[in-house]
């Protein structure tokens, strides 16, 4: 960090306070990138609107930077260099004064401030802190968020505590706000329902938004379903009626198989079933 | 700053070539004489407050005056009156100029005189001239009432009331010697006064000047409150205080201050120098109730509390 060079007592306050004031921007600028990531982290694990935490990342720096800026940098200074203590705050409030007694003063002041370096108003220990906690939020943000939980799990809670009817929580329910996307995993293990019944909660990011499907003056119906990847047995049901009837072709059916037995006597049923055995091996 | 400095320290050895010890009490003189004010001096007799300031005169090149309070002591006795002088046949009145007319004026136990008496020397004090009859005369300046009070053997005595006390910039409390300095001063005037030659350090001119680079001393605007908020708090602690010092002390406090930066040779004021003179400047000023002085409480303990809590 450079010392302050400047010759007279106005230029030496000048360099000072652009120093000082640099070095707080930096410092509230890496504070605020910590609540953002900090809040990113939260409201993307919940699958909530995450770039939102740029408004409170905003507002926390404009108020870190405000107390930063308020400083007395002139008691920082004095706190640090002992030689400069009282005299340079005295040298401050006389700066328009050219009493000889002052001007010697703000003269025994400059020449002081040589030894004064802007690396003072850096508090290294908190900014090495901030960046290695961003560094980590970054990582974590990585590797946490595409297993994000699924609010929807929990809106039992709500009924429970009978507070499904509170407006604020219907509209996150009606907008499916925090619950899996279409084409998404549980990422707990869980199932998206998808028979036509139920298609759950159909994710307009790759499908888009509804609209209707005109052929010529016909309205037609499209339901684009969405491919699942993975289920659990004890959730699997049959296909429902118009699935089984729209993929399949009418002239290809199904129907149980036939078995034809042999009319064996009961004596000799326990030989054929030896003889089997024996050729199975 | 450094060469004022020098002159000071030399002022002081000097002044050590005649009064041993009394260090404290010579600064705050000095310290007065900057700030163009009047100091007094409290102490016990023989602790040669009279001798110091004959010794500082004489360094300074001033005149010097001493008179001597008692309660027949008349306000004329001071100022100086008219007397008849026959000149040729003729009468003619004349105006003889009383001690008041020199540069510094040492008024010995003051409080011996009347209020009259008094406060005709207040009034010099204040105005730097006298008036007599309808006639105003100027007094020369520097001008310097350095006023004494024995603080035993009160009985009969006229002590200076708040008022005018509160005129007086410092109240200096001269104290005994210590051992090894009492031994110097047998050893020095245990054979009789001796001849020391003084050399004149400072010029009238020299003063002059010096005082009107006190009053610029540059001092912080956080030391203007520190010490506006000193003579405040000593208006509000009521349960310590009963009368509390006046703006005047807050004036009175920060020339004192900047006065002692510049005997210290400094360019500017520190906390320091409001805190040391702190003492001087409010114990005249303040009457503690009746509480503090039944438990024993001096006006310094006071002083001290008050510089404790700010």
């Amino acid at each position: 960090m450079p010392r302050i060079t400047k010759k007279t007592f106005f230029g030496t306050i000048r360099e000072m306070r652009f120093y000082a004031n640099s070095i707080f921007v930096l410092e509230s600028l890496l504070s605020a990138t910590l609540v953002f990531l900090i809040l990113y982290l939260v409201l993307a694990f919940f699958r909530l609107y995450s770039l939102i935490a740029v408004i409170p990342a905003a507002i926390y720096f404009v108020y870190k930077l405000q107390n930063k800026l308020r400083i007395n940098k002139l008691k920082m200074i004095e706190a640090y260099y002992p030689e400069l203590e009282e005299k340079l705050r005295t040298a401050y409030d006389y700066r328009k004064s050219n009493n000889p007694i002052a001007m010697e003063l703000k003269d025994d002041v400059v020449e002081k401030f040589n030894g004064v370096h802007s690396s003072m108003f850096l508090d290294t220990k908190k900014i090495a802190t901030n960046s290695v906690l961003c560094l980590m939020l970054c990582f974590l943000i990585i590797f946490l968020v595409p297993h994000s939980m699924n609010l929807g799990k929990y809106s039992f809670l709500l009924e429970w505590t009978n507070m499904q009817d509170i407006p604020l929580f219907k509209e996150i329910k009606a907008r499916g706000i925090g619950e899996p996307r279409a084409g998404e995993g549980g990422g707990m293990g869980e199932t998206t329902e998808f028979t036509s019944g139920h298609t759950g909660v159909v994710s307009r990011d790759i499908f888009g938004d509804y609209s209707l499907a005109e052929l010529g003056e016909k309205t037609i119906e499209v339901k684009l379903k969405p491919s699942e990847y993975e289920f659990t047995l004890r959730e699997d049901e049959d296909a429902p009626e118009p699935y089984r009837t729209s993929v399949l072709p009418k002239d290809i059916f199904a129907e149980g198989a036939e078995t034809f037995e042999e009319n064996i006597p009961k004596e000799k049923q326990q030989l054929v079933k030896n003889y089997f055995n024996e050729i199975g091996g | 700053m450094r060469e004022y400095q020098v002159k000071f320290n030399t002022l002081f050895k000097e002044l050590s070539k005649v009064i041993i010890g009394q260090n404290e009490m010579m600064e705050q003189i000095l310290i007065a004489l900057l700030c163009e004010a009047n100091v007094l001096l409290e102490g016990y007799p023989g602790l040669a407050k009279t001798l110091a300031v004959k010794t500082l005169s004489e360094l300074m090149e001033l005149k010097f005056s001493r008179v001597q309070h008692t309660p027949d002591l008349m306000p004329s006795d001071i100022t100086g009156t008219y007397i008849v002088q026959e000149h040729g046949g003729k009468r003619d009145f004349i105006f003889q100029p009383g001690p008041i007319f020199a540069n510094i004026v040492l008024a010995d136990e003051i409080n011996r005189s009347t209020p009259k008496t008094q406060s005709a020397l207040l009034e010099a004090m204040q105005e730097k001239q006298v008036t007599v009859g309808n006639k105003t005369f100027p007094l020369d300046l520097p001008f310097f009432v350095l006023a004494t009070q024995n603080p035993i053997e009160q009985e009969g005595t006229y002590p200076l009331p708040e008022a005018q006390a509160d005129r007086f910039l410092l109240k200096v409390n001269v104290v005994y010697p210590t051992m090894k300095e009492e031994l110097d001063i047998v050893e020095k005037y245990g054979e009789g006064e001796p001849k020391v030659k003084l050399t004149p350090v400072l010029t009238k001119k020299t003063l002059l000047a010096l005082q009107n680079l006190a009053k610029e001393m540059p001092i912080a605007n956080d030391l203007k409150r520190m010490a506006v908020k000193l003579v405040f708090m000593s208006r509000e602690r009521k349960d310590i205080i009963q009368y509390g010092a006046s703006p005047r002390a807050s004036i009175g406090l920060i020339r004192a201050a900047k006065a002692r930066a510049l005997v210290r040779g400094r360019n500017h004021v520190s906390a320091d120098d409001i805190q040391t003179m702190a003492l001087p400047v409010l114990r005249h000023r303040i009457i503690l109730n009746f509480e503090s002085e039944r438990k024993g409480l001096t006006t310094d303990d006071a002083i001290r509390e008050l510089l404790n809590k700010l």
